[in-house]
């Protein structure tokens, strides 16, 4: 495995700046170790890919974290997280090999410098002072080896400089970006209940630098306060997942039965394409508007594809319903084994966690590549399952043959004590179930070879 | 490429690069990352000091839902280990399957858990054996009862891993 197609955090132990390490640990999420993608926030404050939070939870309703009980409706976006890791994605090659190539240059500045020393003893004593300060020996060498890493060095180093003073807020950096503001981007207007809360502690200046700034930054409209967040006393509706009032719920949910319940919120953040630059009008809340408007024009399949999946319930679903809805989407329903239901049902969920994530991500993908994802999934974990004893070395061949007699012995008295059965005239009662007793016998003995695959 | 495999890979890549003392896993084969060998220093200042105990890890499909299973496969008496090796600690149960009805959730296997932690844990564990939970009845008697027999037996098995 090459170092390029795999990247990970210990990348960094290599190169002058071993901190990087812990920054890109903690840019990464702790259940499959990649960077986040689509982050998400759990109620208790944790930050997990939007598709292993929701593989998580519905494995087992808890923080993988903290094991505090969390449920997916009330995951959150982690924007400013996203952003970061974008960004931090974007430069980690470039920034990754200039450090590498850095290191490198340090490391035959050195030796070149004890080659030097050990060639000519009286002039290595004169350079001693040289010899303290290595980072002038280092800008020596490299323009001489690397011409074009000097570039990318130069590139990389100087926003910071530049970002430097902007970083103070005085008035003339928070005029300037005010300007650079003013030409690039159409203001926002954020919604004033939520601006006076947020700024009120601060001076006018530091305000308008501070909206200036935190403007240019986002690209994502500001968030509008969720009602989901505000008011954690409400409560899931089984049929329609939206939050309602306790008091509520029990008219809300008879009328979700009966099929014109009011229609999900869309979602805030679908696709990510909202309109930059226009805040998002907050969702009515109020449940006296639910009760007059019951009829809503059906969705139309544009919205219908952006809409997020509810989990719904494995005890109450029916087999024949969970068919249908796989049928709806277009995933195949044919099922090897026993347990139809279980694995169907495992299938829809998982359907169901791809499906909610994707619409997460910045760049969703369309849904056949879905389908084609779920599949590979599936087959993946079928692939490993067949063998009953999972060790490599198992020989099953060797194994079978080794326990032969034991077999044969074993199928040989079952077979004598059915005769018997037959001979002592409880044959009629044994019909129905002949070869029971050799199954039984022979699955105590050995527990995992079938008597059938022996037999033949 | 499998989520499982990204993710052990991962795992592998940093217990090469922050080597934690005490501690060496890695997969058998290339073919085959579902399964891991593993080396275990015996704690110091214990009875199992001075070997090198050997364990296999096995990884489910669903890994990192569901725990690795750890077997040793050396010989060891330890009131945690079953006789035929496999482990019992906290830390390898998933929530929710609570063999021995007092494990408190905190400690159990979650997806953010890592074979670092893992064998972390059991090197923990063979430093404080817990003999109210014995997997291996005999030993947790022993430990209990005739303890420099027990600390006997435990220096004979680790020098045994060393050869000696």
């Amino acid at each position: 495995m090459d170092d390029a197609d795999f990247p990970d955090p210990t990348d960094w132990i290599q190169t002058p700046v071993p901190g990087l390490q812990t920054l890109e640990t903690s840019l990464r999420c702790q259940v499959c170790k990649e960077l986040f993608t689509a982050p998400k926030v759990t109620s208790c404050g944790h930050t997990f890919c939007s598709l292993c939070i929701r593989r998580c939870l519905s494995a087992s309703s808890k923080c993988p974290t903290c094991m505090k009980p969390d449920e997916e409706p009330r995951l959150r976006d982690n924007i400013v997280l996203s952003e970061l890791v974008n960004s931090f994605n974007a430069i980690r090659k470039s920034l990754l090999d200039t450090l590498v190539a850095k290191e490198e240059a340090r490391k035959q500045a050195e030796e070149e410098e004890a080659k030097r020393k050990a060639e000519s003893k009286p002039k290595a004593e004169k350079r001693s002072s040289y010899d303290l300060d290595d980072d002038e020996i280092m800008e020596d060498a490299e323009p001489i080896r690397r011409g074009k890493r000097r570039r990318q060095d130069t590139t990389t180093s100087r926003p910071t400089k530049e970002t430097e003073p902007v970083r103070r807020s005085t008035r003339t950096s928070s005029r300037r970006t005010n300007s650079r503001m003013g030409s690039s981007q159409t203001p926002v207007v954020l919604d004033s209940e939520d601006d006076d809360d947020e700024f009120q502690l601060t001076d006018d200046s530091s305000e308008d630098d501070f909206r200036s700034a935190t403007r240019g930054k986002r690209k994502h409209p500001p968030r509008v306060p969720d009602p989901r967040t505000e008011n954690s006393d409400l409560v899931d509706c089984p049929v329609c997942y939206q939050l309602k009032d306790p008091s509520k719920i029990e008219a809300h949910v008879n009328r979700c039965i009966e099929g014109n319940g009011s229609p999900p919120p869309t979602p805030r953040r679908a696709n990510g394409a909202s309109p930059a630059g226009t805040p998002l009008k907050r969702q009515p809340v109020s449940f006296s508007n639910v009760s007059k408007s019951q009829h809503r024009a059906p969705y139309t399949a544009e919205e219908k594809l952006k809409l997020r999946l509810p989990k719904g319930n494995a005890s109450l679903a029916k087999e024949a319903d969970i068919r249908k809805k796989l049928r709806d989407i277009g995933i195949r329903c044919d099922v090897k084994g026993k347990d139809n239901k279980q694995v169907l049902w495992t299938r829809l969920q998982e359907w169901t966690n791809i499906w909610n994530a994707n619409l997460d991500s910045d760049n969703p993908k369309i849904k056949q590549v879905l389908i084609k994802e779920l599949e590979a999934y599936e087959r993946h974990q079928l692939a490993q399952k067949p063998s009953v004893v999972q060790d490599k070395d198992f020989g099953r061949e060797a194994w079978n043959n080794a326990h032969k007699p034991g077999f044969e012995l074993l199928i040989a008295n079952a077979k004598k004590t059915s005769i018997q059965r037959k001979e002592n005239g409880i044959a009629t009662e044994a019909k129905d179930q002949p070869p029971d007793p050799a199954t039984g016998e022979n699955m105590d003995s050995n527990g995992i070879d079938s008597p059938k695959s022996v037999e033949a | 490429m499998a989520k499982a495999v990204r993710r052990l890979l991962s795992e592998y890549r940093e217990l090469i690069n922050n080597e934690t003392d005490g501690i060496y896993a890695g997969p058998v084969s290339e073919d085959n990352f579902m399964l891991w060998e593993c080396l275990i220093a015996g704690p110091p200042d214990t009875p199992f000091e001075g070997g090198m105990f050997s364990a296999t890890l096995k990884f489910p499909d669903d890994y990192p839902l569901s725990p690795p299973e750890l077997k040793f496969t050396c010989e060891i008496l330890h009131p945690n280990v079953y006789p035929d090796g496999t482990v019992c600690i906290s830390i390898l149960h998933p929530p929710g399957d609570d063999p021995n009805m007092y494990e408190s959730a905190s400690e159990r296997w979650s997806p953010i858990q890592s074979v670092e932690k893992v064998l972390l844990s059991v090197m923990s564990m063979l430093a404080e054996p817990n003999d109210e939970s014995g997997a291996n009845v005999d030993a947790s008697k022993m430990f209990r009862e005739d303890r420099a027999k027990y600390e006997s037996i435990v220096r004979r098995c680790a020098r045994k891993t060393v050869g000696l």
